[in-house]
């Protein structure tokens, strides 16, 4: 029920704020997907692709206390976290944190001070939502990366995959606790017999997961970083199947980073999945078979691509095909 | 009788404070190596044996489900009917804006320095006790002698 959901959420805040936000109609709770909380500004849901304000105007200190109470309290437990902009919240819900900030002496950001936004995301379980993209790749779901904006639903549809691999010896390297949300240990969301590497960082996570759990399948979110291509490798060297998702609005948008470039290079993954957005979340747009998509970027059929970026993705199939 | 409610309550002054300072250890700990919520490191510490002479923290851990962690643990101090001087106790409130409240190495400071003050208040605890301690029993006991006297 999503006005659970919402009423979860909303009981992480101060009282006064939650009881403010209780008086929002039943119908945007229950539909209710985001709560963006800010300085000087009033509150503001975002429900069915429309925006619902709410008198009540925020003062500065009433957002540091929603930045303390979302923490539990515990600053020092989320550092990881808010370094990287955002807090897990119970039950997976995840607040996205924007403020200013502090970097120490060699340029690394240290902390953010000064909170003026919180976005507060509700994570949903939907059952079944994969069902008809696992029925579209007749069953073959591992070795899949999945590519969307932010809020179109990627961990969401990750989340239903878990579930419906439960025969399956599945690790999931959950490094910001929104795929399984544990709570002294115990997963808030269904995710079936999943082995859970909580709030590790992905590389050590898969290389522990590989050493530890002997999986069949290792599921992660968000892949894109340099370090991540380690763990990846390692993954297809001892033939552990990943299940992914990565930021990107666009097959196009995708192919011009060059870290995903050089992850597709390394033939862990079999189908790419597109989604459609944010206005229709876990819908998929396409799904590009990884080795039709090298095909066709040799057949120079990437028309509106940069002439850069054709060569740039070529050269370096040229390269991997020349080593093998 | 008197005598020795005076010294058992210097003993109790004395065992809090110690204990207080134990707490902070292991407060100290807890934050640096697990990171663990306030929460869970509340619930650890009540199901401990070693904290048995500070009762706050069983009102603290009750009071945590109706307000937040900083009015939570003032509240709980308020309400606790304990041997120790009002400024330790002030001190003690004190630390509701250092718990939670930054990173770990900021809380880990501001804690060294509470935990600092307490060691200077039971080092004068104990000469307290050592002093006045032996006094209030002797004078107890010559009093009780003195009564015991006059009424025989």
């Amino acid at each position: 029920m999503q006005d659970i959901e919402f009423r979860r959420v909303v009981k992480e805040l101060p009282a006064d704020i939650g009881n403010t936000l209780l008086e929002t109609p039943m119908h945007v709770q229950v539909n209710a997907s985001e709560i963006r909380l800010r300085a000087g500004r009033k509150i503001c849901i975002f429900y069915e692709n429309q925006l619902y304000f709410l008198d009540k105007i925020l003062k500065s200190e009433e957002i540091r206390e929603c930045f303390r109470s979302l923490c539990d309290y515990s600053i020092h437990s989320h550092t990881q976290e808010i370094k990287q902009g955002f807090i897990t919240i119970r039950d997976g819900h995840r607040a996205g944190i924007s403020g200013t900030a502090v970097y120490d002496e060699n340029d690394n950001l240290i902390n953010l001070r000064e909170i003026s936004s919180i976005n507060l995301r509700i994570a949903k379980q939907i059952y079944g939502v994969s069902n008809s993209l696992i029925n579209r790749l007749n069953g073959n779901i591992g070795k899949l990366l999945i590519i969307g904006s932010p809020a179109s639903g990627k961990t969401t549809l990750i989340k239903d995959i878990i579930r419906n691999l439960y025969d399956r010896v599945i690790s999931v390297v959950d490094t910001r606790g929104e795929i399984a949300a544990c709570l002294n240990g115990i997963p808030q969301n269904d995710i079936g017999n999943a082995d859970v590497f909580d709030s590790w960082n992905r590389q050590d996570g898969i290389i522990s997961a590989i050493k530890t759990m002997s999986p069949e399948i290792i599921v992660c979110d968000e892949i894109g970083s340099n370090s991540d291509l380690k763990a990846i490798n390692a993954c297809v060297g001892a033939g552990v199947e990943l299940i992914a998702t990565a930021h990107g609005g666009s097959l196009e948008e995708i192919l011009k980073r060059d870290i995903i470039k050089k992850i597709l290079m390394t033939g862990a993954f079999d189908n790419m999945v597109i989604l459609k957005g944010k206005s229709e979340p876990c819908k998929v747009e396409s799904i590009i078979k990884v080795s039709d998509l090298f095909a066709r970027i040799r057949d120079n059929s990437f028309s509106n691509m940069s002439l850069v970026d054709r060569v740039n993705i070529f050269s370096s199939i040229k390269t991997k095909s020349n080593s093998n | 009788m008197i005598g020795l409610t005076y010294s058992v309550a210097l003993k109790r002054n004395q065992t809090q404070i110690d204990e207080l300072i134990q707490l902070i250890t292991w407060l100290k700990i807890d934050i640096r190596y697990n990171q663990s919520q306030l929460g869970d490191m509340v619930n650890r510490i009540c199901s401990s044996s070693k904290f048995n002479n500070l009762n706050f923290l069983n009102n603290l851990k009750n009071n945590m489900m109706d307000m937040p962690f900083p009015n939570a643990w003032e509240k709980s101090i308020s309400d606790w009917n304990s041997s120790i001087s009002q400024d330790d106790k002030d001190l003690l409130k004190s630390m509701s804006s250092i718990l939670g409240a930054s990173d770990a190495n900021g809380q880990i400071m501001a804690l060294e320095h509470v935990e600092h003050r307490f060691k200077i208040s039971l080092q004068s605890a104990r000469e307290v006790y050592n002093k006045k301690g032996k006094l209030f029993r002797s004078l107890g006991i010559l009093i009780g002698l003195a009564v015991f006297v006059v009424f025989m």
